[in-house]
């Protein structure tokens, strides 16, 4: 039946949906904007598994629809949640920003239907240039800084990207398919590099929580999904099999990275900041799942345990898009009707925003992993893929990362932001279309938390944890034991997570100080010494034009000025001196003055003589003398003319 | 959203509500305990999967914890208690001596 429905790649409904956009206004584009969303969803679900879409590129072959189940699955998760945030984003009345919107999702998809690196490569930059639009649509001194910074890193890593794409096309012969890389090699390090960049794993990661609570209310909502999960899903396609040496790199990253985000998020004032350190934290159980589908590969050779974890990556990653989604449209509305963003500014919320509070807290229970919310369902299938694999200190460290969250992002922020010391702050729930926008994520993370087989069955692999039950009782009774007694520590500790004023030094340090380290060294000693060379160099024309104009005039002025010199050094201020020093000044002043033509046959006979007696010097004299005394002989010629001069000056001789 | 509001600045309700964190955190711990006598799941369920023994094998895997630590009825419950201490007076340790400058830092 689906056969006879004609799709198109879902990036093209919205990268010439986007182009489309300024022609409508008001209502109308708000309906457009709405029907180009749905659109999408009804193409990913008619799509069929498969390779098509392919264009001749030069002499390669560029495929823009590699449809099986890992890209649907998140191709699904994108479009729906694009759905959902262009309703929380209807109100934005700048043409731009859902332009920049909608290009950024799209290129999101062409990255993943895309099977090859070249058309990997050409969406990744879109998506890059697309998404720092919506930092800079925020308009704030803050916004454009974090935006530059955001773009230069993807910058570069987008520069790492294409050149490990160009290494492995001479490594492999030509081939550009992107498929999984398995060994290491130059190649792929520099692939795997760029794709981390973008998963923000420490210490590459700064740019996301530096960038992130920058940007627009609507456009971090969108950041939130797209940027950190392509790149996910491209780790899961090049690197579930990847290892250096069998040592399953991307398993440890992972685990890092779950606790790291953790800890700046127990540090974070900013609501956003605090939020958005919990996408690093997230993404790290995604590339921990993807490194332990890679160490099971490379150890057992069992696929069952790899597949588990892929799946379990692919549906964390779909969780968490809604989830997060709705953690920062609940923090945009804050935002957006408060005008506050720190947590130490906030307070007591619930009186005025009840609905906001509620939406929030479904998210927040659905990323703390709640029964019967969708974090409990996805976040497990990857510890239980840890389990599986016998891995404890990966076990230990997810579930350690899994208290922080909640302590984190279920207690500490919803305390100080909705109850706790009220602010007295005056505002109401955020507009309709905001909470539809949030209501539609609301209401997925809920049915997939019931349902989990709705979930599961749209897997890469559904076979390989068709056997797993998310509700056994000891599983829920083991979560529910966490969180309960993580919520007990938070009341015992709640003086001491008080939120405080500051911020957080991250990794940017290094780049944001080092910034400014750069610009010092390039304004000061390169522009100085440039400026020196270009200073100099007009110098000497100057000079040499001055000199030109009547070269013997000149030669004498310089003389006397020699002279003047040796004169007030050797006898001070004197009578004399100040006469030659009168005669100097009006002769500079006078210069050119007139050539002097007075006596041409005499100059002639002078100047031969001397170009005789050079001759002289050089073939007769120079070779019986060494460089010393000929300079010695030099020097003495240049003094005794010097003191004949500054004698005739003494005495009151004009020159 | 007037009721709750009425409700949680009442002192007392702030009081059962504490009564009913306790009584959850012991109940939680009991049936922990109880999930640990009790008999291991009935293989009913296996039996409908008439699928190779390896199948099986990783369907039994799934049900047990495999770590010796697991064993342990309230595991999760000391784990998520210190964990949740450690994490927030590590981190804030490691803020306070570290990390955490004033918000105008990098401006200056």
């Amino acid at each position: 039946m689906t056969s006879e429905i004609m799709t198109v790649p879902p990036a093209a409904i919205f990268i010439v949906g986007a182009l489309l956009i300024p022609l409508f206004k008001g209502k109308l584009r708000q309906a457009y904007l709405l029907l180009i969303a749905v659109a999408a969803i009804l193409d990913v679900y008619f799509m069929q598994d498969g390779v098509y879409w392919l264009h001749p590129f030069m002499e390669y072959e560029l495929v823009l629809g590699r449809v099986d189940l890992l890209s649907k699955c998140f191709a699904y998760v994108f479009t729906i949640a694009a759905l959902a945030m262009t309703f929380y984003a209807l109100r934005v009345t700048e043409a731009g920003e859902h332009i920049a919107a909608f290009l950024y999702i799209g290129s999101a998809l062409g990255v993943v239907f895309a099977g090859d690196l070249i058309t990997v490569f050409v969406f990744w930059e879109v998506m890059a240039w697309a998404s720092v639009l919506l930092i800079w649509y925020r308009r704030t001194k803050a916004s454009v800084d974090a935006g530059f910074r955001y773009i230069l890193v993807h910058v570069v890593g987008g520069v790492l990207l294409l050149g490990g794409i160009i290494l492995y096309m001479q490594e492999s012969g030509g081939s550009i398919a992107f498929d999984a890389f398995d060994y290491a090699s130059p190649a792929t390090i520099l692939i795997l590099l760029g794709f981390i960049i973008n998963a923000a794993v420490p210490p590459l990661h700064a740019w996301l929580p530096d960038a992130y609570p920058e940007a627009t209310i609507t456009g971090a909502v969108f950041m939130t999904a797209f940027t950190t999960k392509t790149a996910v899903y491209v780790l899961a396609r090049g690197f579930a099999g990847f290892t250096i040496d069998g040592f399953a790199i991307l398993m440890w990253l992972g685990a890092i990275m779950a606790i790291y985000g953790v800890i700046y998020a127990i540090l974070e004032n900013n609501i956003r900041r605090l939020l958005a350190y919990h996408i690093v934290s997230q993404v790290g159980y995604m590339v921990c799942g993807i490194g332990i589908a890679a160490s099971a590969a490379s150890m057992t050779g069992t696929s069952i345990i790899s597949q588990t974890a892929i799946d379990g990556t692919a549906a964390h990653a779909f969780c968490h898009i809604l989830y997060k989604g709705l953690l920062f449209m609940s923090a945009g509305a804050i935002i957006y009707m408060t005008g506050k963003s720190k947590l130490t500014e906030l307070g007591g919320l619930y009186k005025v925003m009840p609905l906001t509070m509620i939406l929030y807290m479904i998210a927040a229970f659905s990323i703390s992993g709640v029964p019967l919310f969708n974090g409990f369902t996805s976040k497990s299938l990857i510890i239980h893929s840890a389990e599986m694999a016998g891995n404890a200190p990966i076990f230990l460290m997810l579930e350690i990362a899994a208290v922080g969250t909640f302590l984190s992002v279920g207690l500490k922020l919803p305390y100080f932001a909705f109850f706790g010391k009220d602010a007295g702050i005056q505002a109401k729930d955020p507009p309709t279309n905001m909470l539809i926008g949030m209501g539609i994520a609301a209401f997925l993370c809920i049915l997939l938390g019931v349902y989990p087989s709705l979930l599961y069955n749209i897997l890469p692999y559904p076979a390989a944890i068709a056997d797993y039950a998310p509700y056994a009782a000891g599983h829920v009774i083991g979560s529910l034991q966490l969180l309960l007694f993580t919520y007990a520590g938070f009341l015992v500790l709640k003086k001491k997570l008080q939120p405080e004023n500051t911020i957080s030094l991250d990794t940017d340090w290094f780049y944001r100080k080092g910034g400014v380290i750069f610009m010092w060294v390039v304004n000061n000693p390169l522009a100085r010494g440039t400026q020196w060379t270009i200073d100099a160099t007009l110098a000497v024309k100057d000079f040499a034009v001055w000199f030109s104009k009547n070269p013997i005039e000149a030669l004498g002025i310089i003389t006397d000025k020699v002279c003047l010199g040796v004169l007030s050094i050797s006898e001070g201020a004197t009578a004399s001196g100040k006469g030659a020093k009168a005669t100097l000044d009006s002769r500079m002043r006078e210069y050119p003055g007139e050539p002097v033509r007075r006596d041409p046959i005499g100059v002639s006979v002078l100047l031969g003589t001397i170009f005789l007696f050079a001759y002289l010097v050089i073939y007769v004299v120079a070779p019986h003398l060494t460089v010393y005394s000929m300079i010695g002989l030099f020097m003495v010629a240049v003094i005794a003319g010097i003191g004949l001069r500054v004698r005739e000056m003494m005495r009151g001789v004009e020159g | 959203m007037w009721f709750l509001e009425r409700w949680l600045e009442n002192k007392k309700t702030v009081k059962k509500l504490v009564y009913v964190l306790y009584a959850s955190l012991i109940i939680s711990c009991l049936l922990g305990f109880a999930i640990h006598l009790a008999p291991p799941a009935e293989p009913v369920a296996h039996d409908e999967h008439a699928a190779p023994a390896e199948h099986d094998e990783h369907g039994e895997h799934a049900e047990h914890a495999p770590f010796a630590f697991e064993q342990i009825p309230i595991f999760s419950a000391i784990f998520g208690f210190i964990v949740c201490a450690l994490l927030g007076l590590g981190a804030k340790a490691y803020g306070h001596n570290v990390v955490m400058k004033e918000e105008d830092y990098y401006d200056k």
